[in-house]
């Protein structure tokens, strides 16, 4: 089994090679797959969101939380032969703090009843911000979004960006002899 | 020990026109954990600019915070501002005075609310009109 470091301090790289297998937990255990292809998402305009337009809100309230489903961004395609997975980072670009929930009610960073966030302080202490890696897999297993306002104002915008790889994937219909082993992904339960 | 590393913004009052009374310059973030509220950050001002239109004649600004009276508690030395100038103060001239909200035990003439006010005085009578705008670094997480 190959170890993938996804979370070691330092700029987003892929966590294996093309040709390569993923064990990936997904459903309740890991599932392998052979990654076809590879590309880049780098981070870019298109790539951002903004939780107060996905509301269609006027802004989001001083201590007031916006939740979304983030299809535009984070929405990997595919069919069950070929599936799409996501592997992105994220911050905020406005003050405000980002929560992640895949399936939508599955909080991600979290202690027993605690949920961590992203904030405009998380690349204070993570400067590539690898802590706030996450993988979505497959097909409706988007990932859904919170962004919270900590100010004691309203701000007009909560705007997220991202940025990772892509990769299309093959199921396998038995473990292969090797295969990294991702610690995380969408429906961890 | 170093600095600790914070997020540089506007107050959050934006650009103020005095009125005479004590005004918000920017509030402190708040959070409950547990049904306590406490201050989930602090700042330090950073940069404070105004400018003084000439009708009104020299004024001061005194910025501090609002103690459970209310009344304001100075936390930086009064500015001398000219008439029909502007001006500014920056992190080099001002001292890290951090606002932070004190603990409701606190005695009430030093449970500061932990926002920051500025008020404006002509010969020391309250005054309005003067533009006052502040940058702030603000810690925490």
């Amino acid at each position: 089994m190959e170890i993938s470091g996804i979370y070691d301090s330092g700029p987003i790289s892929p966590v294996a090679k093309i040709h390569e297998n993923l064990g990936i937990l997904t459903e309740g255990k890991y599932r392998y797959f052979n990654i076809s292809y590879i590309e880049g998402l780098p981070r870019s305009r298109p790539f951002i969101i903004d939780m107060v337009a996905l509301n269609n809100a006027a802004n989001i309230g001083a201590y007031a939380q916006l939740n979304a489903q983030v299809v535009t961004a984070i929405s990997p395609g595919g069919s069950d032969k070929m599936k799409e997975f996501l592997h992105l980072r994220w911050e905020p670009l406005d003050d405000v703090e980002g929560f992640l929930f895949e399936l939508n009610n599955q909080g991600r960073y979290s202690a027993a009843g605690v949920f961590a966030s992203v904030t405009r302080f998380s690349r204070a202490q993570d400067p590539f911000l690898a802590a706030t890696t996450f993988f979505v897999m497959g097909v409706d297993k988007d990932a859904t979004i919170g962004a919270y306002n900590p100010n004691a104002v309203a701000l007009p915008r909560a705007r997220f960006v991202f940025w990772g790889y892509r990769y299309l994937v093959s199921p396998l219909d038995a473990k292969p002899a090797v295969a990294t082993e991702l610690p995380a992904t969408s429906a961890v339960y | 020990m170093a600095d600790r590393i914070g997020i540089r913004k506007g107050g959050n009052a934006g650009l103020v026109t005095t009125t005479g009374g004590n005004d918000l310059l920017h509030t402190q973030a708040l959070t409950t954990v547990q049904t306590v509220t406490f201050p989930a950050r602090t700042f330090v001002i950073r940069k404070v600019m105004w400018y003084v239109p000439a009708a009104l004649g020299n004024v001061t600004l005194d910025i501090g915070t609002l103690n459970a009276v209310p009344a304001l508690v100075p936390l930086l030395p009064t500015i001398l501002c000219l008439a029909g100038f502007d001006g500014e103060l920056g992190e080099a001239e001002l001292p890290a005075v951090e606002f932070i909200a004190a603990s409701l035990l606190a005695a009430a003439a030093v449970r500061f609310d932990g926002n920051a006010y500025v008020l404006s005085q002509a010969a020391g009578v309250p005054v309005a009109g003067v533009l006052v705008a502040v940058e702030i670094e603000e810690y925490g997480a």
